[in-house]
């Protein structure tokens, strides 16, 4: 069985420590919790098993009689307690604990653990000490239904300040609650405007080391608001600051650490850093690199689910921009959803990469299946709504797609560039020009296929010399990847591929005379 | 006790955000639970037992008797207190807990003045390019729902406002480590407000650094109805007047705290020294060496906002300015504004940007379809807002555009050089004859000849509808005429 690396190291150092060191009764049953913990094996976990298993009693064992396990289990118990509780004591990544009643170990990330595993997110919820208490219960609202959505996000370590005294909001005094932990504080404050019969909800997005302010929102809530009131706050606010392409934090903090070297942090860290920076700002080398650091941690940590929900996502990039990397067969890809389905059943990325794969598996019912699935499950990441609409479109279903795509400018006004490509070609195909270009020139950050669509905006209204320079750029970058027309991603659109390939023929002509002009 | 909570709070924040308190959640915790039970008659909160359930974690079947945790971690915190305030020496309440018992006391402490305002600096020189800005909010006199309500519309209001601004850097007080606040703030901007007879009074102060001397000031008295649009409305001109990049009035005062820095070491700094350089005085020499630096910066940084959007305004300002530098400013301009887009997408103002250039190019499908990308966002600016009444103007609609642009500079009493150009071209438009010669000493007077060459050359009489009834229908004729007035 191999562990994963934290809860691998957290047991070696537990182990090792003066307190275990001489008990081998209690290093025994430690390891024997972890793994049986760790695999969810509750019969394991049983009483009876322990004392067979672990503690070298018979099978004649009665737990009604021999109060073994439980004696040896308290002992454990206040054993883990105390070496928590150390002096000067350099804290593992994981607490463990036994909880009372149970043979099941808990982890948890100890309160001290200075190390997140992604992006550590201090949320604040606050309105004026002087507040009525309606107010009051909508600031308590809002701080749970965040609680709840934010939580969505594996790659946030999300902390929420729950203390009383955090409730004035003074010369930024608030932040004060922030620690090393955290490299955000998200504030949202509740203040009413009893004149106006409304509340005012804002929020304010500082990164703690730097204490710049990153994002600041303020929004209009009615008096006699209604949970899509909401629902509609929410969503604004996380989609630009959190799902979209892992929005803006995403965006600041797999950037700071590639600006520092991604070498000078744990592995586990570096698996969002990578991952976060290709759903930002795709590009081939990008992918390169994420691939080479995916292959190695999966061959140590086969069931890293980061790693490989990482390697499944990195799939669609990987189609969706013709790179061609990943040399896994389909099957095998789908195979790996499934293993993850194991672990994480009601995950709606899982069932969103799972639908993904069937539909590159041409199974298209199947897919379909898969991302209704995923869209029921998914309440928060807008970016799997994006990647379930392109994937509805790439399939054929163009309406669906961009129906879904579409509603997600509600929510974030200006989304990552890739997020225009399926409407750019949907307006391309119906002859829509001044469409095609709006959308074909809000297209940014998408790699070999940003150059493609810019190439064919410019030449849809007539500007022929940016569509030359544009095509320019696109032989640059597209020599290592395939080439666009005969790529997969528009097998379903016979019709919009020639029309392409007459564009593209057409401007080499130009390109050729204006060459032999000069 | 006669101290009201709110001083209190704010004082727990303080020692929260000390070194003493940083990184120890446990000691906070405690802090916290003995100051809120503190007032209570009863002696229930400060029980070991109760202390150490609910405050320390432990389950319910402690027992004092065995565990001492509670008389050692309340020795701590009494041992940091004191020492705490044993540093401070300025605050106005001391927090400390007697021995032999546990409950706090809470003492009021006269000092003599302001001092502690601006907490402790540390050295910090994160993004010299950029002006760093810390902004606080105070509320004179008695708190209330009322100040409270208008001290947060003001104080979101400017941090969105503020965040609009390229090159402004925005801090809050937010300590480090050590508990204190970085010191690579350049201006502080205090914001005070408070009720009067009838009403409320607002005001904004800048001041260098931590030094008490006040640069600007501005006050305002607001009606007990006031309408949350006169709030708006006075951010985004405090904020244009103390940020905009072209008339904003701390920038001159930036160039000068920089200058001694600037030793051309660091590329985005000396890029936008010469930046803000320029906009201070735009003469050709100055753009020459922001053209060049902001150029080269933009190529060793790529995708950097900042730089990438002084560069897009640059080659704007090139062409309506009519400065000969760039070999091919218009072709290079476009081709750099939509690059800057890529990495900026929903920026207003490079979008006008996009679509004042692409118009100057003669690609009028382009410049409108642009323009009808941003026609939701709000102006607010005084650059953003002007830009776009320029190209207002230069598409025909010169009575709106101009009318706008009036209104603008009437409320700065600043404009740029570009305004005397426009409003010599439209007064001659409309055949005001009144006007014409005082437009053309205006004109002389800033020496902007040139940009009314520019904007004759980019005008476009035909394309568009115009709202005015103009004298002249042929662009050529009408060009000649204001040269030859012009030249006399």
């Amino acid at each position: 069985m191999e562990l994963d690396e934290q809860v691998a190291t957290t047991e070696a150092l537990i182990l090792s420590s003066h307190l275990f060191r001489s008990k081998p009764q209690m290093q025994r049953l430690l390891k024997y919790l972890v793994k049986h913990t760790y695999l969810n094996d509750s019969a394991g976990l049983q009483q009876r098993s322990i004392a067979v298993n672990c503690l070298g009693r018979d099978e004649s064992f009665d737990s009604s009689k021999d109060p073994i396990v439980r004696i040896e289990a308290a002992r454990l118990r206040k054993l883990l307690d105390s070496f928590y509780e150390q002096d000067n004591f350099i804290p593992p990544p994981y607490r463990i604990s036994l909880p009372k009643g149970s043979y099941q170990l808990s982890f948890s990330r100890s309160l001290e653990n200075k190390l997140s595993k992604g992006l550590g997110l201090l949320l604040v919820c606050q309105s004026p000490l002087i507040a009525t208490e309606k107010a009051m219960q909508l600031m308590l609202r809002v701080r749970r239904d965040l609680s709840i959505k934010l939580a969505d996000f594996r790659h946030m370590d999300l902390t929420v300040d729950f203390s009383a005294e955090g409730q004035v909001a003074e010369r930024g005094a608030i932040h004060f609650l922030a620690e090393e932990q955290h490299d955000y504080v998200l504030r949202i404050e509740v203040v009413e405007n009893s004149r106006d019969g409304v509340y005012l909800l804002s929020s304010v997005a500082i990164h703690r080391v730097t204490q710049e302010i990153l994002w600041s929102q303020s929004s209009v809530l009615p008096e006699s608001y209604q949970v899509t009131d909401l629902e509609l706050f929410y969503k604004r606010l996380i989609s630009p600051l959190i799902a979209d392409a892992y929005g803006l934090l995403g965006k600041h903090w797999s950037q700071s650490y590639l600006k520092k070297g991604v070498e000078f942090i744990p592995d586990h860290q570096a698996a969002y850093v990578y991952y976060i920076s290709i759903c930002n700002e795709p590009t081939l080398d990008g992918a390169r690199q994420y691939l080479d650091f995916l292959e190695g941690r999966l061959e140590r940590f086969p069931a890293d689910y980061v790693a490989k929900a990482g390697y499944i996502s990195l799939g669609f990039f990987d189609f969706f921009l013709n790179y061609n990397l990943i040399q896994d067969t389909y099957e095998i890809r789908l195979r790996h959803c499934y293993e993850l389905a194991k672990y994480y059943p009601n995950d709606a990325g899982v069932a969103l990469l799972t639908g993904f794969c069937y539909f590159l598996l041409d199974d298209y019912v199947q897919a379909k299946r898969y991302l209704d699935t995923a869209k029921k499950l998914n309440r928060e990441n807008t970016l799997w709504d994006f990647i379930g609409g392109s994937v509805l479109y790439f399939m054929g279903e163009t309406e669906q797609g961009i129906k879904q795509i579409r509603q997600l400018r509600k929510y974030n006004p200006s989304p990552p560039g890739y997020y225009f490509i399926p409407e750019f070609f949907y307006y391309l195909e119906r002859g829509d020009t001044e469409n095609a270009f709006i959308k074909g020139s809000r297209v940014s950050v998408a790699d070999s296929l940003e150059h493609l669509i810019k190439t064919l905006t410019y030449f849809e209204v007539g500007a022929k010399s940016q569509a030359l320079d544009e095509l320019k750029r696109l032989d640059q970058v597209v020599d290592e990847t395939g080439s666009w027309p005969e790529c997969k991603v528009l097998a379903n659109f016979p019709e919009l591929v020639t029309k392409i390939n007459r564009t593209l023929k057409h401007l080499r002509r130009l390109e050729i005379n204006s060459g032999t002009g000069a | 006790m006669t101290l009201s909570s709110y001083e209190l709070t704010k004082e727990i924040d303080y020692l929260f955000a000390s070194h003493f308190f940083c990184n120890k959640p446990q000691m906070r915790r405690l802090l916290s639970y003995l100051v809120r039970h503190c007032e209570d008659d009863s002696e229930v909160a400060f029980d070991q037992r109760a202390i150490a359930i609910e405050c320390l974690g432990r389950s319910d079947d402690f027992d004092p008797a065995e565990n001492p945790v509670v008389r050692i971690e309340i020795g701590r915190l009494r041992r940091i207190l004191n020492r705490f305030y044993e540093e401070e020496v300025s605050r106005s309440i001391r927090i400390s807990i007697p021995l032999g018992q546990y409950r706090p006391v809470i003492e009021e402490q006269f000092i003599d003045s302001d001092r502690g305002y601006l907490p402790e600096l540390a050295a910090n020189d994160a993004k010299p390019e950029c002006l760093s800005l810390l902004v606080q909010f105070a509320t004179q006199g008695e708190e209330s729902a009322a100040l409270y309500l208008l001290r947060h519309q003001m104080r979101i209001g400017l941090t969105i406002d503020i965040g609009k601004i390229h090159g402004v850097r925005l801090l809050v007080a937010l300590p480090n480590e050590e508990g204190k606040v970085g010191d690579s703030i350049d201006f502080v901007m205090r914001v005070v407000v408070s009720a009067t007879g009838n009403g409320f009074q607002v005001s904004s102060s800048i001041l260098q650094g931590d030094a008490e001397q006040v640069l600007f000031e501005h006050s305002e008295a607001l009606a007990v109805d006031y309408d949350h649009q006169v709030i708006g409305r006075l951010l985004h001109h405090w904020v244009s007047d103390y940020f905009d990049p072209q008339v904003g009035q701390l920038w001159s005062l930036w160039l000068e705290l920089r200058r001694g820095s600037d030793s051309g070491e660091n590329i985005p700094l000396h890029a936008m020294f010469q930046y803000h350089q320029f906009q201070a005085q735009a003469n050709k020499q100055n753009f020459e060496k922001a053209m060049f630096t902001v150029a080269d910066a933009v190529k060793r940084h790529p995708g950097d906002r900042l730089l990438g959007f002084a560069l897009a305004d640059l080659y704007y300002r090139e062409m309506i300015h009519g400065f000969d530098v760039s070999q091919e400013p218009l072709r290079d301009g476009i081709r750099h504004v939509r690059e800057a887009l890529r990495f900026d997408p929903g920026n207003a103002s490079l979008h006008t940007l996009l679509a004042s250039m692409t118009f100057f190019s003669k690609e009028y499908d382009i410049a409108r379809m642009e323009l009808e990308a941003i026609k939701d966002c709000d102006d607010t600016g005084y650059s953003f807002s002007f830009q776009r009444a320029v190209l207002q103007c230069l598409m025909g609609e010169w009575q709106a555009g101009i009318k706008r642009i009036a209104l603008i500079v009437d409320q700065f009493g600043r404009f740029p050089a570009i305004y005397p150009a426009l409003e010599y071209i439209y007064v001659l438009l409309v055949n005001d004859q009144s006007a014409i010669d005082r437009c053309r000493e205006k004109v002389r007077q800033h020496h902007c000849e040139s940009v009314v060459h520019q904007c004759l050359h980019f005008m476009e009489f035909s394309r568009f509808k115009s709202d005015i009834a103009m004298v002249a229908v042929d662009k050529e004729a009408f060009s000649a005429r204001v040269r030859q007035h012009l030249e006399q």
